[in-house]
């Protein structure tokens, strides 16, 4: 729970106080980095960066309930950064393997929570073909279950813009799921 | 096209299940803080005259260049006062050793005394000069070789009354003008 003492306690220069913050928010910072980049290493390392700017913009935190925005914009941004880096060097190509592990867990019953190099590989496969923004909406909207009008405040988009990116990013998953997946598998 | 919507709600149950697991956050939360003290020492604000001089210029090779014009100024600068102060001191040496010279034609402390003296003619002095034996020796020694060396100069100046008088007007003249001088 970030508390207005805490982020007065990091702005006074309190490393004590700030590593508790770190404690508090990594989680959820590399939650949203790791479904962005879909790279366990790269969304640590956009962790660490985000943190480092939090402690030089401390200030400009005005309350606890607008933190939390601020803290998803920088992620997301910096998510942007290593996106663009990635795209100018594609390494991913379509993996039979990764199609037959999405089938067998869709047709479980009760489907088990997966390593975090399963859902790496999966979330790479169903957004492989989505532009970084269509990417970052969808983390948000529908795997970070956020609300478009959240969304919209941490990407900078508009509402409009945000309901656009998330049909298409909808969309291409179901072409690809429809497209890999076989019905009865 | 419910299949396809059931298909996606699955995938992203899994999904939404699976949140990534960061693990403990002691790692990064002391890469963190060891980078923001690593930022905090390399920012240190710490007065440096170059910047302070050379501050207002942006490009690069053109502050190492004034920086490097104005310590070669300094350099030429130093030297230069080095060169005139070691002049200054070489000449008033000379000045000292030539006036010493002008008595007996050897320098020292005592020859220097008894030009003050003789310039002053006994009056500025209050306390008597005190002159060690061997000082007096070397006096009495520069006398004699004078004397030697001037004997005959000696003699035809005591014959010539005129000549003697003439001489002793032009010393008295040239002693008033060292002592106004």
């Amino acid at each position: 729970m970030i508390t207005e003492e805490l982020l007065s306690g990091c702005r006074n220069g309190n490393l004590q106080e700030f590593r508790k913050l770190i404690g508090i928010t990594s989680p959820f910072a590399f939650s949203v980095a790791f479904r962005i980049l879909c790279d366990e290493e790269l969304a640590k390392d956009v962790v660490q960066e985000t943190m480092v700017i939090l402690w030089k913009k401390i200030d400009l935190v005005k309350s606890p309930q607008s933190f939390k925005q601020w803290l998803y914009r920088i992620v997301v941004n910096k998510c942007y950064d290593h996106l663009r880096e990635k795209k100018r060097r594609p390494e991913f190509s379509t993996d039979e393997s990764t199609w037959a592990v999405i089938s067998n867990h869709i047709s479980e019953e009760q489907p088990s929570a997966l390593e975090n190099n399963e859902t790496a590989s999966i979330i790479n496969l169903l957004t492989d073909r989505l532009s970084p923004r269509q990417k970052a909406v969808f983390v948000l909207c529908d795997l970070e279950e956020m609300t478009q009008e959240e969304a919209a405040g941490i990407t900078g988009m508009s509402r409009f813009n945000i309901k656009a990116n998330l049909h298409y990013a909808r969309k291409k998953i179901s072409d690809m799921l429809k497209k890999y997946i076989q019905d009865g598998r | 096209m419910a299949g396809e919507s059931e298909k996606y709600d699955r995938i992203l149950k899994i999904l939404r299940k699976s949140r990534p697991d960061l693990g403990e956050t002691d790692d990064i939360e002391e890469k963190v803080i060891n980078r923001i003290i690593l930022a905090t020492r390399k920012v240190k604000p710490s007065f440096n005259i170059l910047e302070f001089l050379f501050g207002w210029v942006y490009i690069g090779w053109v502050r190492t260049g004034l920086v490097a014009v104005s310590v070669l100024l300094l350099a030429a600068f130093g030297y230069e006062q080095a060169m005139i102060l070691k002049r200054i001191n070489n000449l008033n040496a000379r000045t000292g050793f030539s006036e010493s010279q002008i008595i007996s034609g050897v320098s020292g402390e005592i020859n220097d005394k008894l030009l003050f003296y003789r310039i002053t003619e006994g009056k500025q002095s209050d306390k008597p000069i005190k002159i060690s034996n061997r000082q007096l020796k070397k006096l009495i020694e520069s006398i004699n070789e004078l004397q030697i060396k001037y004997n005959d100069l000696i003699r035809i100046i005591e014959e010539n009354p005129e000549l003697k008088k003439y001489i002793d007007e032009k010393i008295t003249e040239n002693d008033r003008k060292k002592l106004k001088l």
